[in-house]
């Protein structure tokens, strides 16, 4: 089955604790009324924003990695000359960062990543303007994207 | 008329490759939905587990490596036919062409990504809600 990211062992434990309370029978519909042995939206919250708190600070300490990745992909499409492959590559890379980086306080990265995702579509599609240089916006895109994932939301 | 009274969402499968935000999902869905959650990291994974114990809905991400979520519900329609639970994309995408292509695969709807975890499971309930009235109004 799949594996997860590992959390700490004290949201783990408040992980383990809401799983008794939704088992099969406990399960409730949201919105229902509470009705005692059900799990309370608002606690279901509480648990959620512990694990979105501890999920977000290792999304955050993996985003260097993330970014240097994107890096060699944009030097790997510069070197091979926007070929398709290369332009796969890092569109998915890109793709991965505008699907997941709100998710986790970075909302600036997620719109940066938009924008880099139209401009690949573009030269992909040959759609790019005429004397646009590709390798310099693929350079500005890259650099909006460095100076987002330096500033995650308050 | 009968009226048939919509089916209780319980059990959903989560398809997603990328692992912080399926560890996400999961917790979202069973913290505050309620839901018992089983998850899978790619739709080749998925073709093993769903015949074995069908859920009541499938949530799919779009863009995975090897076989991606279109490729995946239709090898799972091949495969279960009749009996495919529905499916909610989840996506990135963002061009109204290409959330159309989604839909016409016969998604039950289009998730766009990033979502937020708080409201996740609300969101589900009444996609699934609004499903099951339009299916008891064809009746």
């Amino acid at each position: 089955m799949a594996k997860e990211v590992q959390m700490s062992e004290e949201v783990q434990a408040t992980a383990h604790a809401q799983q008794a309370l939704a088992s099969p029978s406990a399960a409730v519909t949201p919105g229902t009324p509470d009705t005692g042995s059900s799990p309370k939206p608002a606690q279901g919250l509480d648990v959620l924003r512990a694990h979105l708190k501890e999920i977000s600070a290792l999304y955050a300490q993996d985003l260097p990695a993330r970014m240097e990745a994107l890096e060699l992909a944009v030097a790997t499409v510069h070197r091979e000359q926007c070929s398709p492959e290369s332009l796969d590559s890092l569109y998915r890379h890109v793709h991965k960062l505008s699907g997941s980086a709100a998710t986790f306080g970075f909302p600036a990265l997620t719109d940066a990543a938009r924008r880099l995702e139209g401009l690949l579509r573009a030269i992909q599609q040959g759609t790019l303007g005429e004397g646009i240089s590709v390798e310099e916006s693929l350079q500005q895109a890259l650099r909006d994207m460095q100076a987002a994932a330096r500033e995650p939301q308050a | 008329m009968n009226v048939t009274p919509p089916r209780t969402l319980r059990r959903i499968l989560v398809v997603e490759d990328e692992d912080d935000i399926r560890t996400i999902t999961r917790i979202s869905l069973e913290a505050v939905g309620g839901f018992e959650v089983t998850c899978c990291s790619s739709g080749e994974e998925a073709q093993k587990v769903v015949p074995r114990g069908p859920p009541d809905l499938i949530l799919l991400d779009v863009m995975m490596p090897g076989q991606d979520g279109p490729a995946t519900l239709l090898a799972l329609r091949a495969q279960l036919g009749d009996a495919l639970p529905p499916i909610i994309f989840m996506t990135a995408w963002v061009q109204a062409s290409e959330l159309a292509q989604l839909r016409a695969l016969g998604a039950l709807d289009v998730i766009s990504k990033p979502f937020n975890p708080m409201t996740l499971a609300t969101t589900l309930q009444r996609i699934w809600e609004q499903h099951h009235g339009e299916r008891s109004a064809d009746v």
